[in-house]
């Protein structure tokens, strides 16, 4: 299972089709905007939304309830239990 | 010996990204086995007849025909993002594999690190 | 688990060295390890000891610069990044007859190998880009 994380909706355009089904994803920084309109497409259903910076955006209220929300003691187990970690920036 | 994943995005000359990541692969190669992946505008880093001497900048595409004197032999690019720029294999200046999104996925699991650019 | 951590954006322009700093509060707090940070492209101007933000933001080098004192964090800067973006340390600055050095003592300027040495004995490389 691979980390993924997206700081950018750019980055997101780059390589989001490159996530798979088993793979986990973490939205930071200007990222958590890809989850504004609801309209994300991703072969994984583990998505996370780090609640800091959604919050620092305005965007928590705005945020599905379906996406899981993590804090940075999140992200870091995030990372311990996936094998790979991929950064995308 | 882990192996290194080098995955670029970045195209080149607009911002140093590009070039430092390639001395990044480039300092890789010396201590453990590494391959490089092109994605989105990364791939315009190895198009080839780029000529910088007109805006004072470092013509690094050329050093990407060492590669494999540095003992990077896979290097990697995604299919689709190729044909959706309108170019070929025979654009770019070294011999890179185009790969499915399937394919490319699978390289994170195969190399032990992966190190974004 | 060890961590290795890697800031390619610089303070200010970019979130990255502040996410950065969150993210290795969390390691330590959770009772891991943190191997090394890294600090490449415009990430080492993380460690500028001339940065003099407005008194109503945060100083992001002087955090850094805490947390590594506080739990022995070694934090390198990139050479080649460094020099060319005029963050230097004493030595650095008369090996090339600089008036002044600019990285704050709690960062070590080092070569890039420092990175690949990172990758390849933490169990976990995280990169914080812009």
């Amino acid at each position: 299972m691979v980390l993924h994380t997206f700081n950018s909706i750019r980055a997101l355009g780059v390589s989001g089709s490159l996530v798979q089904e088993q793979d986990h994803v973490l939205f930071i920084e200007d990222g958590v905007y890809c989850l504004l309109d609801g309209s994300l497409k991703l072969a994984s259903s583990n998505i996370h939304v780090l609640q800091p910076d959604a919050d620092t955006r305005g965007l928590s209220g705005r945020i599905s309830p379906e996406i899981q929300r993590a804090d940075y003691k999140d992200f870091v187990q995030l990372c311990c239990d996936a094998d790979s970690v991929c950064n995308w920036f | 010996m882990k192996t290194l994943l080098f995955v670029n995005t970045r195209p080149p000359h607009g911002s140093v990204k590009a070039q430092e990541g390639l001395d990044a692969l480039l300092m890789g190669s010396a201590f453990a086995e590494c391959s490089a992946l092109y994605l989105g505008d990364g791939i315009l880093q190895l198009l080839d007849g780029q000529d910088t001497t007109q805006t004072d900048q470092k013509n690094f595409s050329l050093t990407f025909g060492a590669l494999r004197d540095y003992g990077v032999d896979q290097v990697f690019c995604s299919k689709t993002q190729l044909d959706d720029k309108g170019l070929e294999p025979s654009d770019l200046v070294i011999n890179v594999a185009a790969l499915a999104d399937r394919d490319i996925a699978a390289l994170f699991s195969s190399h032990d690190v992966v190190l974004n650019f | 688990m060890k961590f290795a951590i890697v800031v390619h954006g610089a303070p200010y322009s970019d979130q990255a060295p502040l996410s950065a700093l969150s993210f290795a509060r969390a390691v330590l707090a959770e009772g891991h390890e943190i191997y090394r940070v890294f600090f490449y492209q415009d990430g080492v101007h993380t460690g500028n000891r001339a940065i003099t933000p407005p008194q109503d933001e945060v100083n992001i080098q002087r955090l850094w610069s805490e947390l590594a004192t506080d739990n022995h964090i070694e934090l390198i800067v990139c050479i080649a990044s460094a020099l060319r973006r005029g963050v230097l340390d004493q030595t650095e600055a008369d090996r090339y007859e600089k008036s002044c050095a600019s990285l704050d003592p709690a960062f070590t300027i080092s070569g890039l190998g420092q990175l690949i040495d990172a990758g390849l004995n933490a169990d976990r490389l995280v990169t914080f880009g812009c």
